[in-house]
């Protein structure tokens, strides 16, 4: 089974972090169809579960997961569980607080986006190991910022059914993300070949993985290409258009995400 | 309290390694301890030098720090005591560790390592590794205090030691004379 | 059951074995026999002496520990001085060996040999059917000659010579006679001072100065390396002489790479220049040895620094400094390798070396000599050896057919030819020369019955296999060919599944063949095999060993109370009773009487690379490389290339290469190191579990000079073997 359970959690938890950031912040600055809102609120909170129960198929002896909460003081796994554990229970009361306008469901909302944003960092942190010199950097901590921010405000706004102003914005928002986690991209695994030792080793298995094209291809190339050419034509993308642009950049993750499991070289005695 | 290796007595026979194995009765692909070869090129004259390298009991430990069941414990001499009982098997520790120390049980589905055979030295007996050495190459070392002309803290091919900082020590190994007619 | 593991096994008791699922049969083995005054008295920890019968150096004395019934663990006996309390990776595997899934549990028959089509038969299935073809084999052609054994050296515990005494209790057979390992050197001493003796190696540490000559004991005598050590330490100079940079030469102060099978270009070339120097020691010579002055003609006439310079590939100031430095050492020590003397011209070789040490008088001398090995401690009775052939049993005595080149004499025997093959404690498939031929000599058989432990390659060439047992399951007594302890080996669990001692094979047999045909069976049928370990000692052992009976080696091993100095007393067992350095014996045996040097052989233009096949530091010969342990550190053969050969060749690291001549081929991937010289390539001598690997296919069974006077037929020029390298 290798790190696919890790790869699904992850993105799908970023996935689900990026959409209750968006969820929550839509909600405060801008007026959200009640049983839309409360419908994406359930969507987003099943995600969760759902990619803590696919976390859970990692380890061992997945039952007793519970001892993971024990070591906050030190171990970012613990930091990264309970903080999506929060944002789990957080989500579960906001549920609740879609009726008619509600200050406390706003204030709520403001909370599910800072945890969110903690638990993305704290998720990236389980990583930043000096063990693994590509990973022992801002790096991991970034993309997976970027990974919830490209997926999270397309899914909420497919699920809430947009048609406004806002739809428009987050599709720019969308567009800058993709076009940032690129240029980061590139500028990432080119330092990386330009070192020595484990990290240039990880930057060859980047580049030389069979997955490296078709990954820059879905997840960047083909969904900022159609953005370019749906700007030069004027035209403005309807959901149908964002519906694939997101599949894309969710397989074009999964794809990034096996690449950060797989790629990275890590210290090792030398010699075998 | 760490390990002492002794590359210039270390003849690279794996008894050490499968000492262990018999103590503790571990599965195949369970290797607390490991010989390494160092690689021929890294010194004037091609030679067959060896790490013995089993879990270095770090100052500081990155699988005890990393380990979100607390697991890992570091007694008051040093020794990183892993306790399978708390361990989940999520292998965040064999991420972290820089030595490859703690391997996955496939079937007990959890992490195990080296624990310096602390059972064995709270008996007074030594090491199983260090029992079996044919050579006496391998010794734990009381590092209160300890310092002696002629350790060092790496060999070629031993990672960087400033992350973790292990209490392994080493004895370099001498490059004997060599008539060669490849020269 | 191949996933129950070691741990589950050790830890299981009776319920958890239940709960495990363990199978019928297994379950039964674990819990019905147990004496109950084992299972249940006081802690259910035991230990017990054994000890490692393998063919090494070392022959470590073991402590067994036993919890209830189960062989938890090994550990070397600290008793014993030589071995200090510790084994070998290999020893230190042996929990693995015994409870290994792919032991072989039951006598099984195979349909069609080398079809794997394996089903078990009961024992006395087994037995019905060997002896059946035994007796059938007699009437067809009147006598039991056309039955061959092939045993040697995969268990040298005195008791398992009885396998020998089988053979003869049926009749007069043919006997797979000599030995591969060390048969020129051992004629070599026995020319020059009657038989082989060495210094006990302890007595390493009081060398001044240490040649090792072709020998690599840290991988094949780990607990003599520490001796090593502690003689350099001490201040004593290790010199390491060998076509390889081995462990051994790793760790020594000088490394000198000698083109191979020159060893006796170089030894003549020292003496040449201890002579010219006045360096030699006339009044031991005088005194002690025969034909020095002829040798010294010898020297004179025909041997020059610059001469052994160019044969040996080393320069002659270097000759010329170890000349110095080994003459002028007092005592000096050379330890002579079974490597060296593989070779064409190894006998001689040997012999020459022998003269350096006799002519500098380091020869019965604590911390000097020439050691090579002993057989002082291993005067036992063999009462299971030594049976009666039936009476009115045909034919002259035994045939001897030469192992070291088995498979060609198997085929060609005739009147009778040869039907009937029985392998114990060997593997001919792997280990023997021409292997194709010898699988050609199994194809010709009519039976063949192996007794082994595990499914090795000569198991697959068999009808009948039996699964015998290893050392914790059954009694006997072992010594050493290299120290002087002697050790008990104390049954510590009951047989695994349903192997048995060979002894009790034998036994069980003579019943079945008696039954068949009363009087066609001289050996006994029944026995106590622990009443058989004390049926070996005589007053000589107990006199030599200081002990009064062989009981008190419950207690532990012993060592010889003298002797630890070989020659000291300055009686060689030559006829002379002096060193010949001029040996009439030696001609007697088509030899040159001095030890003057023989041309190596070198390589031809089709073959151009010497391929040497030593031990592997993770098996000895085909057994220990198969345990899953093991594999878990290596498992996979190599070949090892000079750097400046490989790119030549257009090889690199990991490439797979095809090694061939015009034997055979092998195929193995590329390890590109300087430890080899540009024209050697090294391939270590391994069985793999289920792969098809063997460096024999290439090997010739080209004989060594030497080895006909005392094992019967000249060893085995293993490393003498060319071939050539392609990238595949």
């Amino acid at each position: 089974m290798g790190e696919y359970p890790l790869i699904l959690f992850t993105v799908l938890s970023q996935l689900s972090a990026g959409a209750a950031i968006t969820l929550s912040l839509l909600d405060y600055f801008t007026k959200i169809d009640n049983s839309a809102g409360k419908k994406s609120t359930l969507v987003v909170l099943v995600m969760i579960a759902l990619s803590l129960g696919i976390s859970l198929l990692h380890l061992g002896h997945p039952f007793n997961a519970y001892r993971a909460l024990t070591n906050i003081g030190s171990s970012w796994l613990s930091r990264e569980a309970i903080l999506f554990f929060l944002l789990g229970i957080l989500l579960l009361v906001y549920y609740f607080q879609w009726k008619e306008e509600n200050s406390f469901r706003k204030s709520l909302g403001l909370i599910i986006s800072v945890v969110s944003v903690l638990a993305v960092v704290s998720s990236g942190m389980v990583y930043v190991l000096p063990a693994v010199p590509a990973w022992n950097n801002f790096s991991p901590i970034l993309f997976f910022l970027f990974t919830g921010a490209a997926l999270g405000p397309m899914f909420i706004l497919l699920m809430l059914k947009l048609t406004n102003g806002a739809f428009s914005r987050l599709v720019q928002f969308t567009a800058v993300i993709l076009a940032a986690s690129l240029m980061c991209f590139i500028v990432y695994v080119s330092v990386l070949l330009s070192g020595s030792g484990a990290s240039a080793s990880t930057g060859s298995q980047i580049v030389g993985s069979g997955i490296f094209w078709p990954r820059l291809l879905v997840n960047w190339i083909l969904p900022l290409g159609i953005f370019a050419w749906l700007t030069f034509k004027r035209i403005s993308p309807d959901r149908k258009v964002v519906c694939s642009l997101f599949v894309m950049v969710f397989i074009g993750e999964l794809l990034g995400r096996y690449l950060f499991y797989y790629a990275s070289v890590a210290l090792k005695v030398a010699g075998l | 309290m760490g390990f002492l290796v002794d590359a210039e007595r270390c003849i690279g026979c794996h008894a050490c390694e499968m000492a262990c194995k018999n103590e503790y009765q571990s599965e195949p692909n369970v290797r607390w301890r490991k010989v390494y070869p160092i690689n021929e090129t890294e010194y004037s004259l091609p030679e067959r030098n060896h790490l013995s390298l089993a879990c270095n009991h770090c100052e500081k430990p990155e699988c005890l720090r990393v380990c979100p069941v607390r697991a890992y414990t570091k007694r008051e001499d040093g020794i990183v005591i892993h306790d399978q009982g708390r361990c989940i098997g999520c292998k965040m520790c064999a991420m972290a560790c820089p030595y490859e120390v703690p391997q996955y049980n496939v079937r007990l589905k959890k992490m195990e390592k080296c624990n310096l055979c602390d059972g064995r030295l709270d008996q007074g007996l030594k090491t199983a590794c260090e029992a079996a050495c044919p050579v006496e190459a391998l010794s734990v070392i009381d590092f209160n205090g300890f310092t002696k002309y002629g350790f060092v803290i790496a060999l070629p091919g031993f990672p960087d030691p400033s992350i973790t900082k292990p209490t392994t020590r080493f004895i370099k190994p001498r490059i004997g004379a060599q008539v060669r007619r490849d020269q | 059951m191949k996933e129950i593991s070691r741990r589950s096994f050790l830890k299981g008791t009776a319920a958890t074995g239940a709960a495990l699922g363990l199978s019928g049969s297994f379950y039964n083995f674990l819990f019905s026999g147990l004496e109950p005054a084992q299972a249940s008295d006081e802690t259910g920890i035991q230990k017990f002496q054994n000890a490692c019968p393998r063919n090494c150096y070392d022959t470590c004395s073991i402590l067994s520990t036993v919890e209830n019934g189960i062989l938890t663990k090994v550990e070397g006996n600290p008793q014993n001085t030589f071995t200090r309390g510790r084994l070998c990776a290999k020893g230190y595997t042996y929990t693995r060996r015994v409870y290994s899934p792919d032991r072989i549990k039951y006598p099984m028959r195979q349909n069609g040999r080398g079809s794997g089509n394996w089903e078990r038969i009961s024992w006395d299935e087994a037995y019905t059917l060997i002896a059946k073809n035994i007796l059938k084999i007699k009437k067809e052609y009147g006598s039991t000659l056309p039955i061959c054994l092939n045993k040697y050296s995969g268990n040298f515990d005195i008791m398992h010579y009885g396998i020998e005494g089988m053979l003869s209790s049926f009749g007069n057979t043919s006997r797979a006679t000599g030995t591969p390992c060390w048969p020129a050197g051992i004629d070599s001493q026995t020319f020059d001072m009657g038989t082989i003796v060495n210094n006990d190696p302890e007595d390493l540490v009081n060398s001044k100065y240490l040649i090792l000559w072709g020998v690599n004991p840290a991988w094949t005598s780990v607990h003599s390396m520490y001796f090593v050590q502690e003689a350099q330490r001490r201040g004593c100079k290790i010199v390491a002489i060998d076509p390889v940079l081995t462990q051994t030469a790793s760790k020594a102060d000088l490394y000198l790479q000698i083109k191979p099978s020159t060893d006796g270009a170089l030894a003549l070339g020292m003496a040449r220049y201890i002579l010219d120097h006045n360096l030699i020691d006339a009044k031991w010579l005088m005194n002690n040895a025969l034909g020095y002055n002829e040798f010294f003609d010898y020297l004179k006439n025909n041997i020059t620094t610059d001469w052994a310079a160019e044969k040996t590939g080393l320069p002659k100031n270097v000759i010329e400094t170890l000349a110095r430095e080994y003459a002028t050492a007092k005592p000096a020590n050379i330890w002579i390798g079974y490597g060296m003397q593989r070779h064409a011209n190894g006998g001689q070789n040997v012999r020459a070396i022998d003269a350096l040490a006799a002519i500098t008088g380091n020869i019965g001398k604590s911390g000097g000599g020439a050691q090579y090995a002993h057989l002082e401690t291993w005067g036992f009775n063999y009462h299971a050896m030594v049976q009666n052939k039936p009476a009115g049993s045909a034919g002259s005595g035994d045939r001897a057919i030469n192992i070291n080149n088995f498979g060609a004499e198997v085929l060609a025997a005739k009147e009778p030819p040869i039907k009937m093959l029985w392998i114990a404690c060997r593997n001919p498939m792997s280990q023997d020369p021409e292997t194709s031929v010898v699988k050609k000599a199994f194809e010709a058989m009519d039976f063949v019955v192996t007794a082994d432990q595990f499914f090795n390659p000569s198991v697959a060439m068999s009808d009948i296999v039996l699964p015998v047992t290893t050392i914790f399951e059954t009694w006997g007594v072992n010594v050493s060919y290299w120290h002087y302890w002697l050790c008990l080996n104390q049954q510590a669990i009951k047989p695994m599944y349903e192997s048995k001692n060979d002894i009790q094979i034998a036994m069980e047999l003579s019943k079945k063949m008696n039954e068949l045909e009363p009087g066609s069976c001289t050996f006994p049928t029944s026995g106590d095999l622990k009443d058989w370990v004390g049926k070996e000692f005589n007053t000589g052992i107990y006199n030599q060993f200081g002990i009064s009976d062989w009981k008190e080696l419950e207690k532990g091993p012993v060592k010889t109370k003298a002797g630890h100095v070989a020659w000291q007393d300055g009686k060689f067992r030559t006829s002379s009773g002096k060193y010949e350095i001029w040996s009439e014996e030696a001609k007697k045996f088509g030899h040159l009487p001095l030890p003057v040097y023989r041309e190596e052989l070198k390589p031809a233009n089709e073959y151009p690379y010497r391929c040497i096949s030593p031990h592997w530091k993770l098996n000895i010969h085909s057994q220990f490389q198969n345990l899953d342990w093991m594999q878990a550190i290596n498992n996979a053969p190599f070949i090892e290339i000079h750097p400046e050969t490989a790119q030549k060749m257009g090889i690199q690291e990991k490439d797979n290469v095809k090694m061939y001549n015009d034997l055979g081929y092998i195929v193995l991937p590329a390890k590109i190191t300087e430890t080899v010289a540009q024209d050697i390539v090294v391939v270590y001598e391994a069985w793999y579990k289920d792969k098809n690997f063997n460096v024999n296919y290439t090997v010739k069974a080209l004989p060594a000079d030497m080895g006909k006077k005392a094992t019967g037929m000249p060893g085995m020029a293993f490393h003498d073997n060319f071939v050539n390298i392609a990238k595949v």
